[in-house]
């Protein structure tokens, strides 16, 4: 069997870029093999081509359109100049609202839980999916990691996720206190991104998490299901001297997918 | 006056100096608008990216990071378009027919090239990183950060999609 020369081979000729040593047998090649020299003629004619294609120029539409967003921005920019005087509340008021939120959530969520978890005990003798989730959030209440990690990974096979699931879970990635369960719990959540609360959790989690690994699963999640309300605090985090470059570099990936 | 790169000027917008973008916007508009173009076929669609991926820029500068400004802006643009064909509900399988049957429309014909044309028939993952390398002269280094892959695998990728645009080229200009 005949052995040609692999279009890369010859694209990297055409562009100059072949090491001198392989140039001569490459080109002595092409000389004497019909099926080779014409696709080195074709690709070197495709160049041209490419180099004579003109340019589709856009209207002046598009500039007009441009120089008046940008004007307005700069307005805008130089009206929140202005106020400048309570400008050092936002920080405040910022780290004040986050405190807020986080711990108004963790109280709300774990007394929602626990309401849920006591009302659900009623029926599981009647009813086949009810104790399942039992089993599965008693084992998510284990003492052991290995078992709540067993207890997350059961809900991967549930059709449905009643809110008792999610807020367990919800849980367990904002405040278990092992590693592997917030991870295993994030990823496990992800299955639920359709739920407007589950995509706030992942940018709550985000915001308190400081595990690295645990940081780039949760900022892969946030760009996969394309969280754009998460835009603010991927900005914090790469902004924050804390954070690791691989990190940050994550994040630099992310942000335009999710833009 | 030495010509300040791409980057110096993303980092003094990202700093407050907004006016600057348009400078940006004079260098590269006319990139992302025939990239657009030739990835859709539309001259109004590829208008309204244009407009949406400085809009981005604009909103988002503080988040430019250390990496080259037109790999940046490039990914921001294949987004906006994979956004807009999600919004439309064209998703990949009928995308590359939607664009072929615009090209080969007899009453749109005029307006499109050869090549053009030849690039409507392959597929939109291999027409995208033609147009981009050949086309729009991205380097296979930031062809790879855009495409989130390596220079390697961008480079074969490149060679294999050329290899079939010649096919398809040659064919057509035959006929």
């Amino acid at each position: 069997m005949k052995i040609h020369v692999t279009t890369e081979t010859i694209v990297a000729l055409l562009d100059g870029v072949l090491p001198e040593s392989e140039q001569e047998l490459i080109r002595l090649h092409i000389a004497n093999c019909k099926k080779c020299k014409e696709a080195y003629n074709e690709l070197q004619k495709l160049q041209e081509v490419f180099v004579k294609e003109i340019a589709v120029e856009p209207s002046e539409k598009a500039q007009n359109n441009f120089n008046e967003m940008l004007a307005e921005e700069i307005a805008a920019e130089a009206s929140v100049l202005s106020k400048s005087g309570i400008i050092w509340l936002y920080p405040v008021l910022k780290v004040a609202a986050i405190v807020a939120v986080m711990v108004g959530s963790f109280l709300l969520g774990k007394w929602y839980g626990y309401e849920q978890l006591s009302g659900s005990y009623l029926a599981l003798k009647e009813d086949n999916v009810a104790l399942k989730t039992t089993a599965t959030m008693s084992l998510m209440e284990s003492t052991s990691a290995s078992k709540r990690i067993e207890g997350i990974t059961r809900t991967n096979d549930f059709v449905t996720w009643n809110q008792e699931v999610i807020d367990a879970l919800t849980f367990r990635m904002l405040f278990d206190e092992n590693d592997n369960v917030r991870l295993v719990a994030a990823q496990s959540m992800e299955h639920m991104a359709s739920d407007k609360l589950v995509r706030s959790s992942f940018i709550e989690a985000l915001g308190k998490e400081k595990n690295p690994m645990i940081q780039i699963e949760l900022i892969e999640i946030i760009a996969r299901i394309r969280e754009k309300g998460a835009l603010e605090n991927l900005k914090q985090l790469r902004q924050s001297n804390t954070t690791l470059p691989l990190v940050k570099a994550q994040i630099d990936r992310v942000i335009p997918e999710i833009m | 006056m030495k010509l300040q790169t791409d980057e110096q000027l993303m980092r003094q917008v990202a700093n407050g100096e907004l006016k600057l973008l348009s400078v940006l916007f004079e260098r590269h508009h006319k990139h992302v608008y025939n990239f657009i173009f030739q990835m859709s076929g539309d001259k109004d669609l590829s208008e309204d990216i244009v407009q949406e991926v400085f809009f981005k820029i604009l909103k988002h500068r503080a988040t430019f990071g250390e990496g080259k400004f037109i790999a940046w802006m490039f990914t921001i643009a294949r987004n906006s378009l994979s956004g807009h064909y999600k919004k439309e509900q064209r998703f990949t399988t009928t995308k590359e027919t939607i664009v072929a049957e615009v090209v080969e429309d007899p009453e749109c014909k005029e307006q499109y090239s050869d090549l053009h044309a030849a690039l409507a028939k392959l597929t939109p993952t291999d027409r995208e990183v033609v147009v981009l390398n050949r086309l729009q002269g991205i380097r296979y280094e930031e062809l790879a950060i855009i495409l989130n892959s390596t220079p390697n695998a961008v480079k074969t990728k490149v060679s294999r999609a050329l290899d079939k645009l010649r096919k398809v080229y040659f064919k057509q200009v035959e006929v």
